[in-house]
């Protein structure tokens, strides 16, 4: 079928199935789900411009959901959440602006392609080991967080990271963290960001670890306080990006559509998971995304 | 009349986003029968719901793109947000009816 707003040809059904497998991770791990959903766009054919807009547009819808869900069951720490903001959306920006630069250069397949692949590979590989780490017990660490079901192969590094006194230092009650530099939470609202107005998506595989590992945030919150800045970066870089053109709204629309129903299923599946184990069922995920990404980038072959 | 609908409307907005004490979440948790039962219900609205978009969306909002890209922001975002809560809408009532129809 004829998308006539990116000019592109993609069947339907195929981005319903994609939104779907996206919406249940979403749902399931709190992530945007773009570390599928674009590689998933781009082997269907939509250069990567048009991927990195259109997939946040379809995280907006999406993220609204998952976000509501968290929040009733209190995994939302809004103060946490609401101070990210404005770091969210200034690098979401900057994320826009490089792509529209590439864009008029005509390197954005490659160089995005290429980012892509860096990023997704080294998600994976860092989170299969450190969740595999802390489930078999050889941490490189001995220390135990308070929830003795969410402990970390290296919480010691969040807890460098609190001693760092750069005023104004900040507590966040409902993550359990005394006291912080709101710097440091403000630089990892704009790397994520970055990535969200960079990659697309709600740049998820990035806040999230680095919410778990730098600020130390324990899973669940982390989750539910991503899927917050998820709404926020998707919301302001598809504003952003359609503005720049690069958002077809109707292949937006339609993955949402898989979507909704799949976050349905994701939220339940969370009931059931402890904190190390989500990490580790997620780490193959962003793997799979780059092995698309590379299949696309070296064969030029598009799946229809 | 009008005030007695703001407030039922206030209190909806607070009851879909309010945090849900630990007695709540585990009564508000479904059956895995109606949560099936109402995925496949769910579904069929959504797969009827997106094949009306394509056919009555597509060229008003190719439109829009070709003529001013900051109306269509604003209208691209409004459309994928409404989906997203108009959704979830959707789905909590038809969760709700499976439940009671099951009780």
């Amino acid at each position: 079928m004829d998308f006539p707003i990116s000019g592109h040809h993609i069947n339907p059904l195929y981005l319903a199935i994609l939104g779907f497998v996206v919406g249940i991770f979403g749902g399931f791990f709190g992530v945007g789900g773009s570390f599928l959903a674009g590689p998933g766009l781009f082997v269907a054919g939509l250069p990567m411009n048009w991927v990195v807009g259109t997939d946040l547009a379809h995280i907006v819808g999406k993220s609204i959901v998952a976000m509501r869900g968290h929040l009733v069951r209190g995994n939302v720490d809004m103060k946490l959440g609401l101070i990210m903001a404005g770091g969210t959306i200034i690098g979401t920006e900057a994320g826009a602006q490089v792509i529209q630069h590439l864009k008029q250069l005509k390197l954005v397949n490659v160089v995005v392609g290429v980012v892509f692949i860096a990023v997704l590979v080294s998600i994976s590989a860092f989170m299969a080991w450190e969740s595999w780490a802390t489930i078999t017990g050889k941490r490189t660490r001995t220390q135990k967080r308070k929830h003795k079901d969410d402990e970390s192969a290296v919480s010691g590094f969040s807890d460098r990271i609190h001693r760092i006194k750069l005023w104004p230092m900040i507590k966040l009650a409902e993550s359990e963290i005394k006291s912080i530099s709101l710097w440091t939470v403000l630089i990892v609202a704009m790397v994520g960001g970055l990535f969200a107005g960079f990659l697309g998506g709600g740049a998820g595989y990035v806040r999230m670890p680095l919410l778990v590992y730098v600020l130390g945030v324990p899973t669940k919150v982390a989750v539910g306080t991503d899927l917050f800045e998820v709404v926020i970066s998707s919301s302001y870089g598809t504003m952003s990006h359609a503005i720049k053109g690069n958002v077809d709204i109707l292949i937006a629309l339609v993955m949402h559509t898989g979507a909704a129903v799949g976050a349905q299923i994701g939220v339940v599946l969370t009931q059931f998971f402890r904190g190390p184990r989500i990490r580790l069922a997620f780490s193959p995920l962003p793997f799979i995304g780059a092995v698309l990404i590379v299949y696309g980038l070296i064969t030029g072959h598009q799946m229809k | 009349m009008r005030n007695r609908s703001w407030d039922s409307l206030k209190a909806f907005a607070i009851e879909l986003v309010r945090k849900k004490t630990k007695a709540e979440q585990k009564k508000s948790e479904p059956s895995l029968k109606a949560f099936v039962v109402q995925i496949a219900i769910f579904t069929a609205l959504v797969v009827s719901y997106f094949f009306l978009v394509l056919s009555f969306l597509s060229h008003w909002l190719k439109e829009i793109f070709d003529q001013d890209k900051l109306v269509y922001a604003l209208v691209a975002w409004g459309l994928i947000a409404t989906q997203g809560v108009v959704l979830e809408i959707i789905a909590a009532a038809l969760l709700k009816g499976v439940e009671s129809r099951m009780d």
